[in-house]
């Protein structure tokens, strides 16, 4: 039994790509424009848990539980429920008095009650206070129980996490699974050596530090050689031979006599003509780097591209 | 599409405590009952009169809580939720229908009561007043449909409240306006015909008063049943 989601393209560009869920409890981590669209596609097929889905004011907690559950036709106990839901002292409480919390808690009445094999969750841990969380849990462990398969979509990973391992993460690049290391494995490393590597920088007789990952590119104007961070620059006191040493084993590639790039953030070679090259950077403005001829061929394959 | 009387009687019974609960709705029922009252006071009255209570209770009281109970489920984020539930559409408009029926029976007898009035025909009339909450009950659900909040509904019942409660009265002036004669077509004017006839003992104006009102009403609700697929494909 699984649940497909057929492709949609906009504009030539596949915006959700074409996946087939299988069973267990799933989680997707997508951001609210794409949820919206995935949530349409499976109305057809499932039960899809809105988070704007409401509640009608004017019943007390137990009426809204006995109301749902006769809905479905189950012959549930209410009281069981109640407990389920964390909800025993306010079982004769009108819906629209209860914290937002306890409300919150109780619209997934609904989707603990459907009689679809899926069931969409938006947002599960949505406005729920930290006290409140063990009881979504409870309740979503409580779907799973009764055989129905899950899939939880979120924009927040930290709200996905606790309550499964199967994560796959939406966007332009598509679908994939997010892979967990096991962190027993990592603790099992090689000691790690004390090996600090900061990038040093002077902005306003201030000694900033960066992390070399940080930075874009460096240049060398005039003599003074300066490092870019997200679009500010700031000067080095190193030279952009020592900076290329140090900066090697973290990826970065002298490219040019007066320029270093960090490969990390190459996004386009671009030829202007047979022997001018720049390198399009990934960063927020569009950024060019001017590229040696020479350096070209083995840019390439540091790449891995031919 | 399946029915279940279980699923429909757990609709009733919400929608039941939702209105009794919520007195921006329920207390509309005192309305009719107060017109009634005064119309009781003034005594001796004549048809069209006595009729206008009945009239009202239908805008008032059927057509509006109708109304106000679909557009409540979409005003809290329900009506979505409540379609894919196992409950079926028909299961929701028979709940919510037969709880306005019941409303409506209550508020007309007090009414009829108050007003010490008995009808000439009353198997007639009683298929009569039938037939016209059937036809109130479609026009609530289709001021319900394009409405989002029971503000807009109360709002959207306006022009089914003069029209068709208000109409009659038109037919006063018909002496000096003969076009205002197609008045006496509309559901609340036959109504008070029906009981004219029945008074002078007309058989067969009186089923000529029936059938009106039944192509009314079968008119009204299948009107009703399109926009309705309509409106939920739609969304």
């Amino acid at each position: 039994m699984t649940l497909t989601l057929t492709a949609v393209t906009e504009q030539n560009r596949v915006w959700i790509p074409e996946y087939t869920f299988t069973e267990g409890v799933t989680g997707l981590l997508v951001d609210m424009k794409r949820a919206a669209s995935v949530m349409r596609q499976f109305e057809k097929s499932a039960y899809v848990h809105q988070v704007q889905d409401g509640h009608y004011p004017h019943l007390t907690v137990q009426e809204t539980i006995a109301y749902y559950t006769k809905l479905a036709e189950v012959e549930w106990s209410v009281p069981e429920l109640l407990k389920t839901f964390d909800l025993i002292t306010e079982a004769r409480t009108k819906v629209k008095k209860l914290s937002e919390t306890k409300r919150n808690i109780l619209t997934l009445i609904k989707p603990y009650c459907s009689r679809h094999d899926w069931v969409v969750i938006e947002e599960p841990f949505h406005r729920i206070e930290l006290e409140g969380r063990h009881v979504v849990d409870q309740i979503l462990k409580g779907i799973e129980r009764q055989g129905k398969s899950l899939v939880l979509l979120s924009s927040n990973l930290e709200d996905l996490l606790p309550v499964t391992d199967k994560i796959y993460r939406m966007d332009e690049r598509g679908i994939h699974k997010l892979e967990f290391k096991d962190e027993t494995a990592t603790q099992n490393e090689e000691p790690a050596q004390f090996k600090v590597n900061k990038i040093q920088v002077k902005h306003q007789d201030k000694t900033l530090l960066f992390n070399p990952p940080e930075v874009d590119y460096i240049e060398s104007i005039d003599g003074t050689v300066y490092i870019n961070v997200a679009g500010v620059a700031y000067t080095s006191p190193l030279t952009l031979t020592e900076l290329e040493v140090r900066l090697q084993p973290y990826g970065f590639y002298r490219c040019h006599r007066s320029y270093i790039v960090n490969l990390q953030k190459v996004r386009e070679l671009v030829s202007w003509t047979k022997n001018s090259y720049s390198i399009k950077l990934d960063v927020e403005k569009t950024t060019l780097v001017p590229l040696s001829r020479a350096k070209l061929s083995p840019l390439k394959e540091l790449l891995g591209i031919s | 599409m399946n029915v279940s009387v279980k699923r429909i009687q757990a609709i009733f019974v919400k929608d039941y405590k939702e209105f009794y609960r919520n007195y921006a709705i329920s207390t509309m029922v005192l309305m009719p009952l107060a017109l009634a009252f005064i119309y009781s006071m003034t005594g001796n009255m004549d048809l069209q009169s006595l009729f206008m209570p009945i009239n009202l209770t239908f805008a008032m009281i059927t057509a509006f809580i109708q109304s106000c109970l679909i557009a409540e489920e979409k005003e809290h984020n329900t009506l979505r939720s409540l379609l894919l539930s196992p409950a079926s559409i028909a299961d929701v408009l028979i709940g919510k229908s037969a709880l306005v029926f019941v409303i409506t029976v209550i508020v007309l007898g007090m009414c009829m009561w108050i007003l010490e009035f008995s009808p000439a025909n009353l198997a007639a009339m009683g298929v009569a007043l039938v037939l016209s909450t059937l036809f109130y009950l479609a026009m609530g659900l289709i001021v319900g449909l394009y409405t989002k909040t029971v503000m807009e509904a109360s709002v959207g019942i306006l022009p089914v409240m003069i029209v068709f409660s208000f109409g009659p009265l038109v037919l006063l002036f018909a002496d000096r306006y003969p076009v205002l004669e197609v008045f006496q077509w509309l559901p609340s004017a036959q109504l008070i015909l029906l009981e004219q006839y029945s008074v002078t003992g007309a058989t067969s104006d009186i089923i000529v008063s029936l059938v009106v009102l039944a192509v009314w009403a079968v008119v009204a609700v299948s009107v009703s049943a399109i926009l309705f697929k309509k409106r939920m494909s739609d969304e």
